[in-house]
């Protein structure tokens, strides 16, 4: 057929463009292929979308081989047959059927009614139109932050290792630990449960105690302030988790919360005294020391805790003894009766941990010095330091010796011949003899004894009691017993390991001391010469910051498991 | 009776619109043998020609309907049907397709032919033929009545034909739309836009031409029409002058549109005076709307009267008046409602006369015009010393004083004003704020008319304006230079002032000229221009209230700068002999003078100093912004384009955004969105049928409720910042759009599925008055681009502080 | 007079800097003066406290989103709300860091120290971008908004057409395949990039192919290719033309192109910003759930 397709354009500024294409096709093809017969650029258009072919009667039939189909005067057909003034739009185009004028079977116009619109615009300007959607990222991330975090770590309490994941590399709840545990704890830090052992509850006391059971309390059971202290938990002053690692709060302020005023705190009966700073609001020290009971062996010692809180606590030990003499600069008389000047450690020392000072021993410390010999004659024979009754036979056997031997030598005409004697020939003393023998060295021992007793060697240090027996055995001597102060501040930790370079008499002033009462611990006064309270270095220069916890701990021994109470 | 003898009816009346369908019905309700004759058809032709559904109101809603006939607010169709049943039940005497071709005789005995040579007689005629039916001509060669036609009578005559269409109009627009169906239309539009189209039809006739349907030509005119034989086989080719030059179409058919006007030959024909040639001029008429040809009467329309019902009022007056009964005008209640105020019950014309005596500036009103403006008008009667209005209120109002006096306190000055004379063309005429603040004095009766009402009358009535021309010279003059100047001399002053009115663009005075004239802006704005390195260096902008110029006066020497009108500016020029005059008798004046002008010459070196805020105001200006009063400006180089400002306009104004923030002109990073601007004499509130359109004191201009959706405004603003919006879709919570974008969204309220033909109503920039913490779009604005300024501050915008 | 725009750094004069700096002033001397009798963390009273302003801080930060939208809030504006978004943002990193305690590890809570960090640092970008790009954007765009560049190259094309259609069969087949295929923006990172997506259709030994079309190139080549050969002088300057018209359309696409990327830069640092506060705010919810959880 003799086709004419009529492209139509519009100008702007409106008038009408024609460019006619002339075809003898007898199918004409429509469609976005640039290989169409009319070609229609739009996407819309399928890239063969329909045909028109004439028909036996000379009208044109036109199909739609697109799904689409086409409008037929706005009619959507698959196919149809057209007539003069059909008008049929496809995509953006719109096609005419105009009356062919002789010579033409069919003349069409095809004119873009509608110019694709470029993409363009605030419709897709800007990310958020594109698939980078903000709420859709948020929300992955939001979520998978939480079950990463939370969910997943909650599905696997009790978790394995301290390592942030388990082993399937899933994060378990250690991911929650904030730091690292006290090295004695590494143990439990496989198992956030050992501790925590209820959620949302703060780690109670009872966790502690499954292995702390014999820590000792502050105060024994029943003890009146148990109601006061029973709200204060473990975790009040040993945490965890945390860097520096540190296991013990030790601020005094925890201690002065009762101590500053413990009137204040109804129900509390104690001998204690308010303290709150060592530095400025500590009691002056209060000593314990063992206090006799009775004499000789009746004495009983109690451990008194100063009784009255004088400025000059007396000594009660039974001993005499004055530091003045020993320590006396020019010296004192040594053992071979020359001067000699004496030092602290001559006579004190040390227990083997270095923090207490052993009690002063007769045999290890002053023996060198005071030996107990009793006759000129033999220099080298000591009385025991023992008890009185030792001392006594002690003497009665020297002395008996000495004097049978001198009757003998007078039966056998002197010493000479009693050696020589042969032997299996004894000399024979008569009873008489041996009965005034015996008696001389009674009476002798009688006098040394006394001698030393009352005199010489015991009355240097002891309490002697003399009681007059019948005249026949001579007076009777017992000694008072003495017993020697080791701790004189039992509820105070304190070393002389970490005083070792000091000169002993920083602290103790012994050189001046006079009577054995004297008791030469420190005061508080010299204590706080070096340390400050709490408060740290005190208001005149540099000391040292000492909390309650220098001297003091919470666990007092002797009180009582804490997890009696 | 002897005149029923030869006459056919007492009563003929021609015109079956709602006037003569009431006098119709008056005249049958009280027996009078009578004829209703009507051209067309059908009845209410106008009302006929109504868009499809249009809502028609019933202003001025408080007057009382006095009608044997039934009237409310409704639907075109359902007012027209009531009124059919209104013309049956009344059993009127009415004729159809009698059109008159003239009237002669006199009264008792009118002579009416009708068109077929048929002739009615009657002793008085009553014309309600509204303004339609002569409709305006094409007139171009080659016009013939076979291809040239001024009807449609029926689109399904024609089909597969290519028919022009010249006009903008509604009846263009149906027109072309109803033929598009079955031929291909070609609209041709004088404009580049369909100015004087209704919302709906503008909306259908773009989509229409956007979906090619119709080949639309703007700013085009047909140049010839040459008929007969051509190779397109049409009957006729039709050259068009387009904007791109000549085009020829082969046509069938062309139908011009081109609007009505009066009848005036008609009527003039009947012996009826027109007081002027305008071609609105109205005929001079009675109180009891007789004409100056007596028995001739003149309702509707054609008497001045376009809204429905009055005339259908006037219908049943003029009957009444011709029974011979005394027949209060309807409005009578409402106006002795007003002046029950004065106290003394006069009779309300009475009242109304004395207030025209009283009051010069009322004087040259006609009686019936008059009842229309004191019906519009309030009456005060404040006490003494109370507030009348406020220094920089945005009232417009025009008082005029009925007795007692009033007192100006411009400044610490006080100027009493006399016993009728009036107060307020400041305000009314610059549209910016009050310059003074007035208080009553002892009894003094005040009339508030309203702008709306004033400004019609000005522009009606040249006599008026005359007068307020001269009232706001003297006064400009005495509350800017001269309180002390006596009268007389202040009347030699405004004798040698002149009325100066610029357009836009157009030069006061240039630099070089002989300074002789003090200019004072009365509306509109100026800019102070400056030739520095040989280019134009804007220096200063100077709003309505002030003046430029006044160093020539002083000087006398030549202009220093050049100043031209930023929008179409008014101002009022006094001459160097009558500023001396005032300077002889205002001691102090010359140096007031000199102080301000050296303040101006310090502010303009240092402009100069700064050309590019010289640049950025002559940008400003040149956007318009010369008439606003406050404007959004946007920084760009802080807009981060995020357009919250609109998204929070739309959240904040039922889900439409009344400004566009991407569009709009953009210079040196200061960018003008479209947004109003609250212009000093708005566009938009002219012709607002309901009058919705008022400015608050604040300022603002805002859209009342009553709005009726006719798009007016949309077309009469040239900013471009008044849309028709219709309802919004429903929105979900905010969170649900946050988490799971449930929409719309903020600001996506655009319903897909709405209705472009739904009825919609006209929506602009409130300034958010309605919230407190002031405009949304500048308080949602996160990085501060967004500001509203006066243009008073414009010069700081180029300021890097 | 001072100047009438203020960026929401300056906002009242930058009055939220200060608070910012002040409450970092007295975080920072809390910090240092504070006894807790164990080393400085989470933990402590000082810890908690700071802990819980700072967790405060986060929900104030985020609410900005909902504040920003709700637009009939009438005191305080989304300036004023951005300003203080900023600074306090920043003085956010200081008290958590004082609340960490600098104590540091692999678990939960250092995670979501770390997200803050990140969300802030995405925040700087934005105030980054917020300040430098709009001035860009504006040059790029010359005084025209996108509608305008698209109503043009609306223009061109149907110019393009018809001028096309009096040239051949062939060059009009070309001419509108290129603008059918013609694309100005596309996937994120193709608007990032301003890469040109556009494709056109060419008659490959009699079937149709496609083949990119980057700025219009391929288009260009055929036709100077025709324009050499044309044998006639109309056919040459219609040529021209067409060339002429290929080259603006072109040039208004790279402007579009270039518009699209700078706005897609003011807008993505948002893509890392708003998700990484969702995840922080997550992360929080663990870290204090954790904390809680085991006490």
């Amino acid at each position: 057929m003799r086709a004419r397709i009529r492209h139509v354009t519009r100008a702007a500024g409106g008038g009408l463009e024609r460019r006619d294409i002339d075809t003898t096709r007898d199918i004409i093809s429509i469609g976005r292929a640039t290989d169409q017969t009319i070609y229609l650029a739009d996407k819309r258009v399928a890239l063969n979308h329909a045909t028109i072919t004439a028909q036996a009667d000379g009208r044109f039939r036109i199909e739609s081989l697109a799904f689409g189909g086409v409008s037929v005067n706005g009619k959507i057909k698959r196919a149809a047959v057209l007539d003069v003034g059909d008008r049929i739009s496809i995509g953006g185009y719109e096609l005419t059927i105009v009356g062919a004028p002789a010579g033409w079977d069919l003349v069409l116009t095809v004119e873009q009614v509608d110019v694709v619109q470029i993409s363009t615009g605030k419709e897709n300007a800007g990310l958020s139109t594109t698939a980078w959607s903000r709420r859709r990222l948020s929300w992955i991330l939001f979520t998978g932050t939480l079950l990463f975090t939370l969910a997943l770590p909650l599905l696997q309490p009790g978790s394995t290792g301290h390592d942030a994941t388990t082993r399937i590399g899933m994060p378990s709840t250690a991911a929650w630990s904030p730091g690292p545990l006290f090295p004695a704890h590494s143990l439990l830090a496989k198992d956030c449960a050992a501790c925590h052992t209820e959620p949302f509850v703060a780690v109670a006391d009872a966790a502690c105690l499954a292995c702390h059971a014999q820590v000792p309390a502050h105060v024994p059971k029943g003890h009146p302030t148990t109601r006061e202290l029973s709200d204060a938990r473990c975790t009040d002053c040993h945490q965890e988790h945390k860097e520096p690692r540190q296991l013990v709060d030790a601020r005094q302020r925890i201690c002065a919360e009762c101590h500053a005023d413990l009137s204040a705190h109804p129900g509390i009966s104690t001998a204690l005294r308010d303290a709150a700073d060592f530095g400025n609001a500590h009691p002056a020290f209060a000593l314990t020391q063992w206090v006799p009971d009775g004499h000789g062996e009746a004495t009983k010692w109690r451990s008194v805790r100063d009784p009255d809180d004088t400025a000059t606590p007396r000594e009660r030990s039974n001993l005499k003894f004055t530091h003045k003499l020993h320590l006396a600069p020019t010296g004192i008389k040594g053992p071979d009766g020359k001067p000699k000047i004496l030092a602290c450690a001559d006579c004190h020392r040390g227990d083997p941990a270095g923090r207490l000072m052993l009690p002063v021993r007769m045999e290890s410390d002053c023996r060198e010095c005071h030996k107990l010999v009793f006759d000129a004659n033999a220099p080298t024979r000591e009385v025991p330091h023992g008890s009185p009754a030792l001392v006594q036979m002690t003497l009665e056997e020297f002395y008996s010796r000495q004097f049978l031997n001198e009757a003998m030598d007078a039966v056998a005409g002197g010493k000479a011949a009693r050696d020589a004697r042969r032997p299996g020939r004894a000399i024979e003393l008569t009873p008489a003899q041996r009965a005034q023998a015996a008696d001389r060295a009674h009476r002798q021992a009688q006098t040394v004894a006394g001698d030393l007793f009352e005199r010489r060697a015991c009355a240097n240090c002891h309490e002697i009691i003399k009681t007059d027996g019948a005249d026949a055995d001579g007076p009777r001597y017992d000694v008072e017993p003495v017993r020697l102060t080791t701790r004189w501040m039992p509820k105070a930790a304190f070393s002389h390991l970490t005083h070792r370079d000091a000169e002993c008499g920083l602290c103790h002033r012994a050189a001046g001391s006079e009577v054995a009462q004297d008791v030469l611990l420190p005061t508080i006064e010299d204590c706080r010469g070096c340390h400050a309270g709490d408060t740290g270095l005190g208001r005149k220069g540099q000391r040292i910051v000492s909390g309650c916890m220098m001297c003091h701990g919470f666990h007092v021994t002797g009180t009582g498991a804490m997890a009696d109470q | 009776m002897a005149d029923a003898k030869h006459a056919d009816f007492k009563i003929a009346i021609v015109g079956a619109g709602p006037g003569g369908l009431s006098a119709a019905a008056q005249a049958a309700a009280a027996g009078i043998p009578h004829v209703l004759l009507e051209s067309t058809p059908a009845l209410a032709n106008t009302i006929q020609r109504y868009q499809k559904g249009k809502h028609v109101m019933a202003e001025p809603s408080r007057l009382p309907l006095r009608s044997p006939l039934p009237f409310e607010v409704g639907t075109r169709e359902r007012v027209l049907e009531r009124w059919a049943e209104g013309a049956k039940s009344s059993k009127m005497n009415l004729r159809y397709k009698a059109e008159v071709a003239a009237i002669t005789g006199a009264i008792g005995a009118f002579r009416l032919e009708l068109k077929g040579k048929e002739t009615i007689t009657a002793e008085r005629v009553v014309l309600a033929i509204g303004l339609q039916g002569n409709p305006r001509k094409l007139g171009v060669p080659g016009e013939e009545p076979r291809t040239v036609h001024y009807t449609l009578d029926d689109p399904a005559d024609h089909s597969g034909e290519t028919i022009i269409i010249v006009g903008a109009g509604d009846a263009a627009i149906e027109n072309a739309l109803a033929l598009a169906e079955a031929n291909s239309v070609v609209l041709v539009n004088r404009k580049d836009e369909f100015s004087r189209a209704k919302e709906g039809n503008l909306t259908a006739i773009l989509r229409a031409i956007e979906k090619r349907q119709i080949e639309c030509f703007y700013n085009a005119s047909v140049a010839k029409i040459v008929s007969g034989r051509n190779s397109s086989g049409k009957p006729c080719i039709v050259t068009l002058n387009t904007a791109r030059g000549a085009a020829e179409l082969p046509t069938d058919l062309i139908i011009a549109r081109l609007g009505a006007v009066a009848p005036r030959a008609f009527v003039e024909a009947c012996g009826i005076r027109f007081p002027n040639d305008e071609p609105d001029a109205i005929p001079l008429l009675k109180h009891n709307y007789e004409s100056n040809v007596p028995g001739i009467y003149v309702i509707g329309a054609l008497g001045g009267y376009p809204l429905i019902k009055q005339s259908m009022n006037q219908g049943y007056e003029v009957v009444e008046h011709i029974r011979g009964n005394r027949v209060k005008p309807a409005d009578h209640d409402l106006l002795a409602e007003k002046f029950a105020v004065l106290g003394a019950n006069t009779e309300v014309n009475i009242t109304l006369a004395n207030l025209q005596r009283a009051v010069p500036l009322f004087s040259h009103v006609n009686p019936l015009q008059f009842r229309e403006l004191m019906l519009e008008s309030t009456v005060h009667r404040p006490a003494a010393g109370s507030v009348v209005f406020e220094h920089n209120d945005y009232t417009n109002t025009l008082y005029a004083i009925f007795s007692g006096t009033v007192e100006v306190s411009a400044g610490p000055k006080r100027i009493p004003i006399k016993r009728g004379s009036f107060f307020g063309e400041m305000g009314l005429l610059s549209g910016r704020r009050r310059t003074a603040t007035v208080l009553a004095g002892e009894d003094c009766v005040l009339v508030e008319v309203p702008r709306r009402t004033m400004n019609k009358l000005i522009a009606s009535n040249t006599q008026v304006k005359r007068l307020i021309d001269e009232a706001f010279i003297a006064r400009a003059v005495q509350s800017r230079f001269a309180p002390n100047t006596p009268d007389a001399v202040l009347k030699q002053v405004v004798a040698g002032a002149q009325l100066h009115t610029y357009p836009a663009g157009a030069v006061v005075f240039s630099e070089g000229d002989d300074g002789d004239r003090l200019h004072l802006v009365r509306s509109g704005s100026l800019t102070v221009s400056r030739q520095s390195r040989n280019r134009e260096v804007v220096v200063s902008y100077v709003p309505a209230g002030k003046y430029v110029g006044e160093m020539g006066l002083l000087g006398g020497t030549k202009r220093s700068a050049t100043v031209r009108a930023a929008v179409a500016t008014e101002t009022v020029s006094i001459d160097a002999a009558g500023f001396a005059l005032l300077m002889q008798h205002e001691p102090g004046l010359r140096e007031q003078m000199q102080a301000e002008m050296r303040q101006r010459l310090a502010a303009n070196a240092r402009m100069e100093a700064q050309p590019d805020t010289g640049d950025i105001l002559s940008f400003l200006m040149a956007q318009g912004l010369g008439e606003a009063t406050d404007v959004l400006l946007i920084d760009e180089s802080l807009c981060v384009r995020c357009d919250n400002c609109e998204t929070a306009c739309a959240e904040t104004h039922q889900g439409t955004s009344r400004l566009d923030r991407e569009a709009g002109p953009t210079f040196a990073n200061v960018h003008v969105p479209t947004s109003c601007r609250h212009c000093e004499h708005p566009h938009c509130m002219k012709e607002c049928p309901p009058d919705a359109i008022h400015r608050s004191p604040n300022g603002e201009i805002f859209i009342a409720d009553n709005c009726i959706g006719c798009g007016n405004c949309e077309r009469n603003c040239p900013y471009g910042v008044i849309q028709m919006a219709s309802v919004p879709a429903p929105q979900p919570p905010i969170w649900q759009w946050l988490l799971f974008g449930r929409g719309p969204g903020p600001g996506e309220h655009k319903d897909p599925n709405a209705d472009p033909l739904a009825t919609k109503k006209a929506v602009k920039c409130d300034m958010c008055s309605g919230l407190k913490g002031g405009p949304a779009c500048v308080r949602a604005c996160p990085t501060g681009a967004a500001i509203r300024i006066r243009p008073e501050r414009f010069q700081q915008l180029g300021d890097a502080d | 007079m001072q100047r009438l725009h203020f960026s929401f750094l300056e906002y009242r004069r930058s009055r939220f800097l200060w608070v910012a700096v002040l409450i970092t002033v007295a975080a920072l001397i809390a910090y240092a003066r504070d006894d807790a009798g164990e080393p400085p963390s989470g933990g402590t009273t000082l810890g908690y406290a700071l802990g819980i302003l700072g967790a405060l801080l986060i929900l104030w930060l985020l609410a900005y989103g909902l504040r920003r939208r709700s637009y009939h809030a009438s005191w305080t504006t989304a300036q004023g709300w951005l300003s203080a978004h900023v600074y306090l943002g920043l003085a956010l990193v200081v008290i958590v860091t004082l609340h960490t305690g600098f104590q540091f590890g692999w678990n939960v809570h250092t995670f979501a120290y770390a997200l803050l960090l990140l969300v802030v640092a995405s925040g700087c970008w934005g105030v980054w971008a917020y300040l430098q790009l709009p001035r860009l954007i504006t040059d790029a765009r010359g005084g025209l908004t996108r509608a305008d560049m698209a109503q043009q190259i609306l223009e061109l094309d149907r110019r393009a057409l018809t001028l096309a259609r009096a040239v051949s069969m062939d060059v009009h087949r070309w001419v509108s395949s290129a603008i059918e295929g013609a694309r100005t923006s596309g996937g994120a990172w193709a608007q990032l990039r301003a890469k040109d997506m556009s494709t056109m259709v060419i008659d490959r030994n009699g079937t149709a192919a496609s083949v990119p079309n980057v700025d219009q190139y391929t288009l260009t080549e055929l036709l100077a290719d025709l324009t050499s050969r044309a044998s006639d002088a109309k056919l040459a300057s219609q040529l021209q033309d067409l060339l002429a018209l290929v080259s603006a359309k072109v040039t208004l696409m790279q402007r579009m192109r270039r518009d699209l990327r700078l706005q897609g830069l003011v807008e993505m640092w948002l893509l890392f910003h708003v998700p990484l506060s969702l995840a922080l705010l997550a992360a929080l919810i663990a870290h204090v759930f954790a904390v809680l959880y085991y006490w």
